[in-house]
């Protein structure tokens, strides 16, 4: 939909600040909390895809923020590979997942599939826990020090603000595109009313599906995101509820079914849990 | 005769289990609502209990102290939260008794720390034998106490006048008020009830086993499970799920060891939700 | 000779809930460029076997063939696809959308491209009158419906099944959709229409269908099916024995009065549920609420009993002021009400039951009298006293449901619909049992669907139409009174207050 430049203001000055943010304000602690931000945007924003647009509130996102997290480092701890190598087997894996998860669970109604969402991630956590060929509970670990540049080990933060900030941008601008075109329509319908949706015509099931795989393909990215910079994975911190958890709150809390909505969930609630974690 | 006592044991604390459940099925039948908090409820139970037998003494206090305390609890989240996003989306039923479960575990851990704790010693110290089996004190006297108030419970949903004024407001508000009956009140009492529940069942384990504030992630998860298997709404299917729960785990503490028990469950939560949502003995 | 192909031919179709047999057998067959309507009184099968039309629900028996095609067992979203489109009697629009987004919704079956969506979406918005972006969650009741229509309209039906949409809505409003549904009709689109408003379905329809119990009973031009017997029986009732000789023969010339309703009006959002009604209820009277489904009678009830709260007038009890308190706390001032279907907590016995509606009782120690007065009036019920209400049958339920509404010892007992779907050997039981209740001092204030057996229980009566008192009087000058059939069959118009 063409916009008029007014209405395109406040995006851009958006875009302007989270580009210049990093040299406006430097310093670890701002730079840190910068990419915290992004990565909570980035997750956030996945999650509102099928939480947010299509309403089915996943309460086990993590399912998929972990498997990103450890294909990475699955692939460096076997075969030495480079971190990022094991984005797109994350993907794979979450879209996977998903469909596994989704066929069966999509015919429940509301609080059920919340549950089950929970109940699936808290399996993949558990079990992960106990198997040694991941790491069991000491999780897995990356590369110490970059061996070459694709390793993606930056000294500082700012590359991987840029970079997160590079995903986010994509990611906001394929929900965008979506939110104009049929798909983002059936999702919006599907959330408003099912019976009604179905006496439309609208695939309801297959449009779960698609909504659920592309969030998970794109948690996942987050996760492998996460595990490149931090460079360490464990079940908690990989599949644990509380990443979950915070992927609803943000995106509900600047609006969930919004594009902006969990970007702006995040700004309101990163800033204020790093400031009162680092007083505390 | 290792098996045996693995068998007790599991069915024991699988009663425990049927008490904090049948909490959280009264509230599932009634309202339809989840409460993501009640394994909190529970843990708050274990340190009502703590708090009373440092500052009281005396076995059969604390649970009382537990009962009426998370009693309040219950009508008081009810009020406050509960009545309010009821009629709301989803998706802030669900934010917010998650929300609370989080404020809650994360003032326990504020107040009492991360670090396990257990109970002074109390009269229900040491084992007991009965037959070839060697069980303690504590967890034998949690798992039929649990056990009796459950079916109190279940007597008191079917068989009493106020029980049958809280199925009446669960089965048809309309009709209820027609008969004179406040929905709103009965609503509060059935949270103060699922509350006490979770509460009592908190301070009987808090005898037996250790806890700290994480303990209430896992009961919660548990909760569900066995309201699950046993039916949404049926407090004498929370009995039989909860002990089944109990004994699996512990069956499977056995064979495959400590760290597989949980796995099983949660296996079989989601096989039984991919097959029977409706569980052993609710209504589809 | 075989005529030109239908576009749709459903025959035999039968649907079962349980015991329950909602639609049994019925036919129907559209040709292309048909309107049908589609009639019949409450709880008829109608909405059931529009739903195997569309779709939603799946027919135990018979076959649905449209255009050729076998869609009997096919998906809800197969039949649109196939051309074959409904509203629903409840509009489901996507509230937070707004109408040119939610006919896009219906546009993007045949024109997956946004572009072409739109477009096909504002010609249909043009059409129905709608303003394009406007939130759906701001129309009103009327603005819902039409929306509904034009968001169907856009999947381009070649078959369009209308659920009751023109319910509830004014006089002026119920024009214009007329007059929508008529354009859409004109260009091109077959519908078949499930009404209750008579005049819709004279005005609209050229051939008209009458379901009861689950069957087509009779088929033809709207004005002559109307007066078939069978039809006039099936929406009137029968009558189970010629009134006898009526105790008091009580006209309202006493000023007296229990109750007093007052120009009552109850919304739902923007619905009318009753627009205007007005009644008195004198002590030791026996008054009837007649009226034809939708006439408002259930709304007057439950506004009295204190379920919906009225948006206009007084209701007046005792001398109280009661209009707008709760219902707990009506019951408790003397007012009971056994609601329409009964509404027993099945889960639970008949004993409990009965305990459940004394809880408005002040004085406890009445329980153990009124347990006896109850049992005494229904020994069957006395027999069942630990059985679960939902093992009842439908006879004993009804006497479970009186039995309920007596514990409350209540000093006006409002009735709806009691014969609803109970045998003529078991309504003629419960009528004498409410002769002898009256007897015995209670006030009777009740909603019947049938004439026959209403006024021969009642002394006073009014008759409802589309929320309006649209005739009162005596029930023994109602009797004799032919205007009473034609307001129940949609035959005299817009209603004029007659003479009481």
């Amino acid at each position: 939909m063409k916009q008029s430049w007014p209405a395109r203001l406040p995006v851009v000055l958006l875009a302007a600040t989270l580009l210049l943010y990093p040299l406006i304000l430097p310093g670890a602690f701002y730079r840190d909390i910068g990419v915290t931000f992004l990565l909570a945007a980035i997750s956030a924003s996945a999650w509102n895809i099928v939480g947010g647009y299509a309403g089915q509130v996943s309460v086990g996102h993590s399912m998929f923020f972990g498997l990103g997290a450890y294909a990475p480092l699955l692939l460096y701890t076997l075969w030495g590979w480079p971190p990022m190598a094991g984005i797109p087997v994350g993907i794979a894996l979450a879209v996977g997942l998903s469909l596994v998860v989704g066929l069966p669970t999509f015919r429940l109604t509301g609080h059920y599939f919340s549950m089950a969402t929970i109940a699936v991630a808290e399996l993949i956590r558990i079990f992960t826990g106990t198997w040694n060929f991941v790491g069991a509970a000491i999780g897995l670990q990356g590369p110490a020090t970059a061996r070459a540049w694709w390793d993606l080990i930056f000294r500082s933060e700012l590359p991987y603000y840029y970079l997160f900030l590079a995903v986010l941008a994509i990611l906001l601008a394929i929900t965008s595109v979506i939110e104009r075109r049929r798909f983002g329509f059936y999702l919006r319908a599907i959330k408003a009313g099912e019976r009604a949706a179905r006496s439309l015509g609208v695939p309801v099931r297959r449009t779960k599906m698609k909504a659920l795989a592309l969030s998970a393909a794109f948690t996942s990215i987050a996760g492998s995101l996460y595990v490149i910079k931090t460079g360490f994975i464990d079940p908690d911190s990989g599949f644990g509820i509380l990443i979950s958890v915070q992927m609803v709150i943000v995106a509900a809390l600047g609006g969930a079914g919004t594009l902006f909505g969990p970007l702006l969930g995040a700004l309101i609630l990163i800033p204020t849990f790093s400031t009162a974690a680092s007083l505390c | 005769m290792v098996l045996l006592q693995v068998i007790a044991g599991g069915l024991l604390l699988g009663a425990v289990y049927a008490l904090f459940s049948s909490g959280l099925t009264l509230i599932w039948g009634m309202m339809n609502f989840i409460n993501f908090a009640h394994g909190e409820f529970v843990m708050l139970g274990m340190y009502v209990a703590f708090l009373t037998v440092v500052w009281l003494g005396g076995p059969a206090v604390f649970s009382i102290a537990a009962a009426l305390a998370l009693f309040a609890l219950g009508v008081g989240v009810y009020l406050s939260l509960v009545r309010h996003v009821i009629r709301g989306p989803m998706l802030a039923q669900i934010l917010s008794t998650f929300g609370l479960a989080l404020l809650l575990r994360y003032t326990a851990f504020w107040i009492f720390s991360a670090n396990f704790v257990t109970l002074p010693q109390t009269s229900l110290a040491g084992t007991i034998r009965l037959g070839g089996l060697f069980l303690p004190v504590a967890q034998l006297v949690a798992g039929v106490v649990a056990v009796a108030l459950t079916l109190a419970l279940h007597v008191l949903l079917t068989r009493s006048t106020i029980g049958s004024r809280l199925l009446a407001v669960a089965e048809d508000r309309a009709a209820a008020m027609l008969m004179g009956i406040r929905p709103d009140r009965m609503q509060m009492l059935a949270w103060g009830f699922s509350a006490a529940a979770a509460g009592v069942a908190g301070a009987l384990m808090a005898t037996a086993y250790p806890w700290s504030p994480s303990v209430g992630e896992t009961f919660g998860l548990i909760a569900f499970i066995v309201v699950a298997l046993g039916g949404f709404g049926s407090v004498l299917g929370s009995l039989y799920a909860g002990l089944i729960i109990g004994l699996i785990q512990a069956i499977s503490a056995f064979w495959l060891g400590a760290i597989y028990k949980d796995i099983v469950v949660y296996g079989l939560f989601v096989a039984l939700l991919w097959l029977r949502p409706q569980g052993l003995m609710g209504k589809a | 000779m075989p005529d030109v192909a239908k576009l749709l031919d459903a025959r035999n179709v039968s649907k079962n809930f349980g015991e329950f047999r909602a639609v049994a057998g019925a036919d129907l067959t559209v040709g292309e460029g048909d309107i049908i309507g589609l009639i019949g009184p409450n709880g008829a099968g109608k909405s059931t076997f529009f739903n195997c039309l569309a779709g939603e629900t799946m027919p135990n028996t018979g076959r649905i063939v449209f255009n050729g095609e076998d869609v009997t067992r096919a998906s809800p979203e197969a039949h649109v696809q196939a051309g074959i489109g409904r509203t629903f009697q409840v509009p489901t629009t996507f509230e937070d959308m707004t109408v040119i987004h939610n006919v896009m919704v219906g546009a993007f079956l045949r024109h997956p491209h946004r572009n072409d969506a739109r477009d096909k979406a504002r010609q249909i918005v043009e059409m129905t009158g709608l303003r394009a972006e406007q939130p759906a969650r701001s129309l009103g009741t009327p603005g819902r419906k039409r929306l509904e229509i034009a968001r169907v309209l856009a999947t381009g039906p070649r078959l369009l099944l209308l659920d009751e949409s023109l319910a509830g809505l004014t006089p002026a409003e119920l024009q214009e959709a007329i007059a929508l549904v008529r354009r859409i009709h004109e260009s091109g689109v077959t519908i078949v229409i499930v009404e209750h408003i008579m005049e819709v379905i004279m005005t609209l329809t050229r051939h008209v269908l009458v379901f009861n119990q689950g069957h087509v009973i009779a088929s033809g031009a709207p004005d002559a099916v109307v007066r078939e017997p069978a039809v006039i029986e099936a929406y009137l009732g029968r009558g189970s024995s010629p009134p006898a000789r009526r105790c008091t023969l009580e006209t309202r010339t006493s000023n007296v009065t229990e109750l007093t309703v007052e120009h009552l009006e109850v919304r739902y959002g923007d619905l009318v549920g009753i627009a205007d009604i007005s009644l008195r209820v004198g002590p030791g009277q026996i008054v009837a609420l007649l009226g034809s489904n939708g006439a408002g009678k259930t709304t007057t009830l439950n506004a009295i009993a204190g379920l919906v709260r009225p948006s206009r007038g007084r209701i007046q009890w005792l001398g109280e002021q009661i209009s707008g308190q709760p219902a707990h706390a009506i019951v408790s001032k003397g007012l009971a009400l056994s609601p329409e279907g009964w509404r027993l907590f099945v889960g639970q016995t008949v004993e409990q039951n009965l305990r459940l509606g004394a809880t408005a009782l002040a004085d406890r120690a009445r329980i153990g009298a009124l347990f006896e007065r109850v049992y005494a009036l229904f020994p069957r019920l006395a027999e069942r006293r630990r059985q679960s209400a939902g093992t009842l049958s439908g006879g004993e339920r009804q006497m479970l449901a009186l039995g309920r509404a007596l514990m409350s010892e209540p000093q006006l007992l409002m009735l709806d619909e009691p014969s609803l779907g109970l045998a003529p050997t078991v309504v003629e039981a419960l009528y004498e049992t409410l002769k002898e209740l009256h007897r015995q001092g209670l006030t009777l204030l009740l909603a019947e669907q049938s004439i026959p057996l209403a006024l021969g229980l009642a002394n006073y009566a009014y008759v409802l139409q589309t929320g309006r008192v649209a005739l009162e009087g005596p029930a023994a000058h109602l009797e004799r009174d032919e205007n009473v059939q034609q307001i129940y069959l949609g035959l005299s118009g817009p209603v004029r207050h007659s003479a009481g």
